[in-house]
């Protein structure tokens, strides 16, 4: 019913921004040097996909930096935050430093932990984890501090363990909050990695942009930016498959 | 031997020379500061019913909370075969919750099963089980349906099949009809009755409905108000097994008279 919709509204966002690409760089209202036309962009693209380990390999850094950072962070603030958010003396010790963590700029980090971990794939899975961490970590402790006591109190009486009541009750009663707080996450930790990589390094999509932005080659800058946005597309994309199949896992 | 053979005047010889499955012995229950039960006395045998009955809001559910080992007695005793109740005892008691508690991310039938879950029975037994339970019930077509998709009836009877479907003795029924009219609460209540027969199981029913309690049980505690005392505790008159029509015969009105009368001197007081 609905599933014709979305792919529609995005079709007309990304036809909406082409038209204005294309009205801004041929009434020449914009240097070519600021917005590359639409044509040699799509030279460069072409060019690029002449030789796809050019185009693979830093999406595969990216990728490989992202899911280890969203994936550890992600299951780190999980287990912290049930654990927080299932006890109130936890909760109103460790809450409001998540909440006052997660509104730092962390990025500030950034050097020292280049300099702690070097320049290369390290530091920046480090900061991406860390901005993935607080979104995932608030959500999960406070959806765990609301699941309805007398569902608890219900499996106790049943006789459930503590690590069943974790697993048969609080789990299932926060997915929804929890998949909320993930997506936040996973768009931080790709954002936060791509700027590390444009910041320094040596690989990713991030070094691209930075790349052939000095050496101003704009058409491959914005090749490097459709491609990026592509990335991100396709990331959301197999998130929400992979969390509604989660979903659907857990009610039946 | 249980101090709490002492009570109700009127049980017969017979009944007391069987151990009680539940004594509650001078027990008093708190929330924090506030007494919310005083001094309750009252014994459960093996395979009787018996109903808790007063006005709403004066103590019945702390007292089934404490039998159920989740409200600890400020003090008195409270003893379950033969041994004081700490905690919940899944393997001797279940409950049926007022609020049925229900997980709403599991079908009916998976809500049932989770009560074998929890015990270890396999999940080819579990599934086996918790239809037969349901269809018990009367709902054995719509063990796939979700808490949301079923009346508040069909979810009572949901929570009913869980409490049923395991092997506890003692089953603890918390206004498990209360959103139902009259007609329907004595018809699945008669239902009921022939259920716990088949399983042999030994029941504490709280209710606020005088005709309910009087069809139902084999004995009524009468609860005062505020902190809950027991005003009185009524052997039922009735013969076994019931039928609508006991409804019809005068012991039956003269105890919901009596009943009436206990209840209605408390909202005088
Ligand atoms: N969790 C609780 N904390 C504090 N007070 C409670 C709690 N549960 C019940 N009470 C109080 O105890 C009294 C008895 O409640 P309850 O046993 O639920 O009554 P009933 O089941 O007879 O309607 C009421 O005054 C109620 O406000
Ligand atoms: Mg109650």
């Amino acid at each position: 019913m609905i599933s014709w919709r979305r792919p529609a509204t995005y079709t007309a966002v990304v036809a909406v921004i082409l038209v204005v690409w294309v009205l801004l760089t041929a009434t020449g209202a914009v240097k070519p040097i600021l917005l590359a036309s639409l044509p040699s962009v799509w030279t460069s693209l072409t060019f690029l996909a002449s030789d796809p380990q050019s185009v693979l390999l830093p999406l595969g850094v990216t990728l490989g930096e992202t899911g280890i950072a969203f994936g550890g962070a992600s299951i780190l603030a999980i287990v912290i935050g049930v654990v927080i958010g299932s006890s109130t003396l936890l909760r109103r010790a460790y809450e409001p430093l998540l909440t006052t963590a997660n509104a730092l700029p962390l990025v500030i980090l950034y050097p020292v932990l280049a300099a702690a971990l070097g320049v290369g794939s390290n530091s920046k899975i480090a900061l991406g984890a860390l901005y993935a961490f607080f979104p995932v970590a608030i959500a999960t402790a406070k959806a765990a501090s609301l699941v309805d006591r007398r569902l608890i109190v219900a499996a106790e009486v049943m006789g459930a363990t503590r690590s069943q009541v974790t697993r048969s009750v609080v789990l299932p009663a926060i997915v929804q909050p929890v998949i909320a707080g993930l997506r936040v996450s996973l768009a931080l930790s790709l954002v936060t990695i791509i700027a590390a990589e444009f910041i320094s390094g040596a690989g990713g999509v991030g070094y691209q942009l930075a790349a052939s932005s000095q050496s101003l080659d704009t058409p491959t800058l914005f090749a490097w930016v459709v491609i990026a946005c592509a990335l991100t597309v396709v990331v959301n994309v197999v998130f929400t498959i992979a969390t509604n199949a989660l979903t659907k896992g857990i009610k039946r | 031997m249980s101090a709490a053979a002492a009570p109700a005047a009127g049980s017969p010889p017979l009944r007391d020379a069987v151990e009680p499955v539940i004594s509650v012995t001078d027990v008093s229950l708190s929330y924090g500061p506030v007494l919310a039960a005083h001094d309750l006395t009252f014994d459960v045998r093996p395979g009787e019913f018996v109903s808790l009955i007063g006005p709403s809001g004066c103590g019945k559910s702390t007292a089934l909370r404490a039998i159920g080992g989740l409200l600890a007695p400020q003090s008195g005793a409270v003893i379950v075969n033969g041994s004081p109740v700490t905690g919940p005892r899944p393997s001797e008691i279940s409950f049926v919750f007022q609020d049925l508690a229900l997980y709403p991310w599991r079908s009916a039938r998976r809500n049932v099963e989770i009560a074998l879950q929890f015990a270890g029975v396999s999940s080819r037994e579990r599934r086996t089980r918790a239809m037969d339970a349901l269809a018990a019930v009367g709902l054995g077509d719509v063990g796939d349906r979700f808490p949301s998709q079923l009346s508040g009836g069909m979810q009572q009877r949901v929570a009913i099949a869980r409490a049923l479907v395991s092997d506890a003795k003692i089953l603890l029924l918390d206004e498990p009809f209360a959103a139902l009219d009259e007609q329907t609460r004595l018809k699945l209540g008669g239902q009921l009755l022939t259920l716990l027969e088949e399983h042999g199981k030994t029941v504490v029913f709280v209710t606020h409905s005088l005709s309910e309690a009087a069809y139902l049980s084999d004995r009524i505690v009468v609860m005062g108000p505020r902190p809950a005392t027991i005003k009185d505790t009524i052997t039922v008159p009735l013969a076994r097994p019931r039928h609508p029509s006991s409804m019809r015969e005068a012991e039956f009105h003269s105890l919901t008279d009596q009943l009436t009368g206990l209840l209605y001197d408390d909202a005088n007081e």
